[in-house]
């Protein structure tokens, strides 16, 4: 797997000041939370991809919805 | 360490600001709690209808306009100081930017509270669009006009640190946190030149008698060229903590430092030419002026996505480096027990609702379906009442303990207050936005739907009415809980040098890969400054043609 140390952003932060002994050790690998590091490379966001299908699906669905509402169940409301 | 060691005069600064914040919301959210049962005719034995709208005016200014700019006052202080490593550069300046703050607040907040006290002259019952016909003290106009102008001073404050910053670091990139807060201060300037016109230039004089006439439409266009762009300026910092911050809490990395650069690019430049979408029912704008905000608010969509897309596969990144799979599966695997991330993934959630309701409230010919009914609240509580003030709260419980040098304590407590907020807002928010679709209106003390026949188009009003006031009771339970750990934490908490883990990993796709021309501010914001120009200028200038103080009619009726 290919490991990138990456600079930080906040590199005179806290972090990067207690850990100076060992600078070579990525986040990840200082991080007992994580099982494995992905770099972009291999990143595939298919559950976004899915979560956003199903988000632009509820919309639809409510728009659908809406359409009933303002023209289709209703008198018109004014002149009622 | 931890910030509060590193960085000692900037924490003290920040931890001002959260104090003042956290009050503004204690009382502003009690007022909310009131209003629920009042409205739904639950309890009304606190105030009398008369007094809800002074409640209903405290608990707007205090939660939309003060616990938010208080509180992205400390945030921006927390993210600039540590991401370009300096202290504000003059403390007077800045503790003089604080205080004038504070002291707008207090005047605003005692004129709005002296209409609880029977006889009192002093009240402010205008509600937090506060334009005419309605009138309050001079003082609750001049107390916003200086929040106004601190803010700007702590702009001011961000920009001088910032060009300090770049007199060592001529080549390099700006700090993402850095960049994020002085692209929102940009937008701020932008619409609170509106604001200020209207309060300092229109508002002032009126309420001191000076002057008796006021073109109506006037203050009204100019409030609003301000008060949708205001809810940017809440939003960005929530993006703000959503990009830099809730990557790392999900175990991740920011998936690209370009993608959050180009969305507060295109917040610059959309956020204030748009405000004439509050403004679909008012006569005396053209409809190609409505038609051209309407097209902008619906770009507008576009980062909003870009925001969906970024931090849900930032977050996707963190779960599968903790070992998630599948399409759905690896949703589990992201810390559900960390209050943190809790709050502002449950926060971003009812955001992605809120997004369906401010589409509707965006289309020019639907909105007048909803347009001045609940259903605009329902909206802005899944909005600025829960996207923003969720995520604030959740983020409190890992930014404080980096300020105070505590420890979080009561973790179960804080904990269950992310989901009790999102089970209380979910009944809440959506009977309103039913009752809403039913025309029920807002800024109403006794909406009465009893004695005779209304059938609302989904559910009864009944249910609805107890959905709101349940909801409102679990709201004030959650709110109950935050102020009780964070208060408890603050006092209290173990004192340790490392109080939290607070590194921010750099982003997958770094600042390497971030097209130049998104740092270059000048051209951005003179960019924004156009196209409000193409927006405003015609219709600002057909109001104000027959004498700024020389209109035909009243702002009130006479």
């Amino acid at each position: 797997m290919l490991i990138i140390n990456m600079p930080d952003e906040t590199s005179h932060s806290t972090d990067a000041n207690s850990n100076s002994t060992e600078p070579a050790k990525s986040w990840e690998q200082r991080n007992p939370e994580i099982e494995r590091e992905i770099t972009i490379d291999e990143y595939q966001p298919t559950g976004t991809l899915t979560l956003t299908l199903l988000y632009f699906a509820i919309v639809v669905l409510m728009w659908i919805f809406m359409y009933f509402v303002e023209f289709a169940g209703n008198a018109p409301s004014i002149i009622d | 360490m931890t910030f509060l060691h590193q960085y000692p005069k900037a924490a003290k600064v920040a931890k001002a600001n959260f104090i003042v914040a956290f009050i503004a919301l204690a009382i502003g959210g009690l007022f909310g709690f009131i209003q629920a049962l009042h409205r739904t005719d639950v309890f009304r034995g606190f105030f009398n209808s008369g007094e809800y709208y002074t409640l209903l005016t405290g608990h707007g200014v205090l939660l939309a306009l003060i616990f938010t700019t208080f509180f992205i006052a400390g945030l921006f202080v927390w993210g600039v100081t540590r991401s370009l490593d300096r202290e504000p550069e003059n403390m007077t300046f800045t503790w003089s930017w604080f205080w004038l703050m504070t002291i707008g607040l207090i005047m605003t907040a005692v004129t709005i509270l002296g209409g609880l006290v029977p006889d009192s002259s002093i009240r402010a019952a205008v509600l937090y669009t506060f334009y005419p016909p309605l009138q309050a003290h001079p003082a609750f106009y001049i107390g916003l006009a200086l929040v106004i102008v601190a803010s700007w001073m702590a702009g001011a404050d961000w920009f001088w640190s910032y060009n300090k910053w770049r007199k060592n670091h001529p080549d390099e990139r700006i700090p993402i946190l850095t960049f994020m807060a002085l692209f929102t201060m940009m937008m701020w300037y932008v619409c609170t030149i509106g604001v200020a016109v209207e309060v300092v230039g229109l508002l002032i004089p009126w309420s001191l008698g000076w002057v008796t006439e006021i073109e109506p439409l006037l203050p009204r266009t100019l409030f609003w060229y301000f008060g949708h762009a205001v809810v940017y300026f809440w939003l960005l910092p929530a993006y703000y903590v959503w990009y830099a911050i809730l990557p790392k809490l999900s175990g991740g990395r920011l998936f690209s430092d370009a993608m959050t650069r180009i969305v507060f690019v295109i917040f610059l430049l959309l956020s204030t030419p748009v405000g004439y979408h509050h403004q679909y029912a008012d006569p005396g704008i053209s409809v190609g002026f409505k038609f051209y905000a309407m097209a902008t608010t619906m770009l507008l969509l576009l980062p909003s996505l870009m925001t969906l897309f970024t931090v849900v596969a930032s977050m996707e990144h963190g779960a599968r480096q903790r070992g998630g799979k599948g399409y759905l599966k690896w949703i589990g695997k992201l810390p559900w027990d960390s209050p943190a991330f809790v709050g502002c993934a449950l926060a971003g959630i009812m955001f992605a609702a809120g997004g369906f309701s401010g589409m509707i409230n965006a289309s020019m010919n639907i909105n007048l379906l909803i347009h001045n009914t609940i259903w605009v609240p329902g909206h802005f509580h899944l909005t600025v009442g829960t996207a923003v003030a969720l995520t604030f709260m959740a983020i409190s419980y890992w930014l404080i303990p980096q300020l105070t040098g505590r420890k979080l304590k009561f973790k179960t407590l804080a904990l269950i207050q992310p989901y009790a907020w999102f089970l209380g807002m979910t009944l809440m928010s959506n009977a309103m936005h039913r009752a809403g679709l039913a025309g029920v209106p807002r800024r109403t003390a006794e909406p009465q739907y009893s004695g005779f026949e209304f059938e609302p188009i989904f559910g009864t009003m009944a249910e609805m009415d107890w959905q709101i006031a349940i909801g409102g009771t679990i709201l004030t339970i959650s709110l109950i809980l935050f102020l009780w750990v964070i208060t408890a934490s603050w006092m209290g908490g173990e004192k340790s040098d490392r109080p939290v883990d607070d590194y921010i990993p750099e982003p997958l796709s770094g600042a390497e890969h971030t097209p130049k021309i998104l740092d270059n501010m000048k051209l951005w914001f003179a960019l924004a400054i156009i196209l409000v120009l193409l927006a405003y200028s015609f219709p600002l200038w057909e109001m104000i043609s027959d004498g700024i103080f020389e209109p035909g009619a009243l702002p009130r009726p006479s």
